[in-house]
């Protein structure tokens, strides 16, 4: 069975049937190609949801693909079915931010709170261009000076082979 | 290790000659290999605290695999080839009077066609930013710039 993004990404949502589930498990166990990519498509899969709430696109999604649900023979998860959509129009590639991140001052905020120093405003992303592959946009905590910004690419190069 | 490039050099010579104490700002390039082998993380990443968080922390190794420093010119692209064959290029796009930078920067496929267009960040020396998931190796890697200067 080959464990492409689109049956990775139904596995991560539990949208997968018991006996490929099954096979997702085992290659999981034996492939650490299969476990980095489920992960990268976890992070990848958590930034579309969060921007699709953030931006309302999930509920407009949601009643075009239940006006198209008749007729389909299985339904995809929304995490799967926006990247879907968001792999098949390359160039239509959201930016996919978090809150607080984007066009944040790189200057220093003070705190406000406890001993004084000053926290350090991550830095900003400007413009991103993910081109054909889609991508995210967000921080992680850093240092005690702030947090960091991070840029994820989703790489389908990763060979997961055939199990 | 491997020496930066610059997009107009065309000989190693060039490159060579090329100081980077020349550039209006640097940029500090770390290659990581992030994988789920239990080897744990490269000691000299200790100051790299975001490895511990989510999502980086699902990832059980990280070791260094390159450390390198690109100069930063306007109008002038420094490049630096990635364990994975593609390209990573680099340019000053502008200093702002509070002393920010504006940079760009692209990842390139080996055939020329870009993997990553654009990219433009404004940051202030000592500020990090890192982009990841690009496939290696049973992992992927993470590359880690800081403003140097």
């Amino acid at each position: 069975m080959k464990l492409n993004d689109e049956t990775l990404m139904l596995f991560h949502d539990g949208e997968l049937d018991a006996e490929r589930a099954r096979a997702v498990r085992v290659g999981r166990l034996h492939h650490s190609e299969v476990t980095a990519r489920l992960e990268a498509l976890g992070v990848l899969g958590d930034a579309v949801r969060s921007w699709a709430e953030e931006t309302g696109v999930d509920a407009a999604f949601e009643r075009r693909r239940a006006a198209r649900r008749v007729g389909r023979r299985r339904a995809l998860g929304l995490g799967a079915t926006l990247l879907a959509a968001v792999l098949a129009v390359p160039g239509t590639v959201p930016t996919l931010r978090r809150a607080g991140v984007g066009n944040a001052p790189a200057d220093p905020v003070p705190s406000t709170r406890g001993e004084p120093r000053v926290r350090s405003s991550p830095v900003a992303v400007e413009a991103v261009d993910f081109g054909a592959h889609p991508g995210a946009v967000f921080e992680v905590e850093g240092d005690a000076m702030g947090e960091t910004t991070v840029v994820w690419l989703d790489d389908a190069s990763a060979d997961l082979g055939t199990l | 290790m491997q020496a930066p490039t610059s997009a107009r050099s065309s000989s190693s010579h060039f490159r060579a000659a090329e100081p980077v104490d020349r550039a209006a700002a640097e940029l500090e390039l770390l290659v990581l290999h992030a994988t789920h082998d239990k080897r744990g993380i490269d000691p000299r990443l200790r100051d790299l605290p975001e490895l511990t968080k989510p999502p980086f922390a699902s990832f059980a190794t990280y070791s260094l695999l390159e450390n390198v420093r690109l100069p930063l010119r306007r109008g002038e692209k420094a490049t630096h080839r990635l364990p994975n064959g593609r390209t990573l290029g680099a340019e000053l796009l502008g200093v702002e009077p509070n002393g920010a930078v504006r940079l760009s920067a692209s990842i390139s496929e080996p055939g020329g066609n870009a993997f990553l267009p654009l990219l433009e960040v404004r940051a202030k020396v000592g500020q990090r930013f890192i982009v990841a998931g690009q496939g290696y190796r049973r992992g992927i890697l993470v590359l880690v710039l800081t403003l140097a200067r």
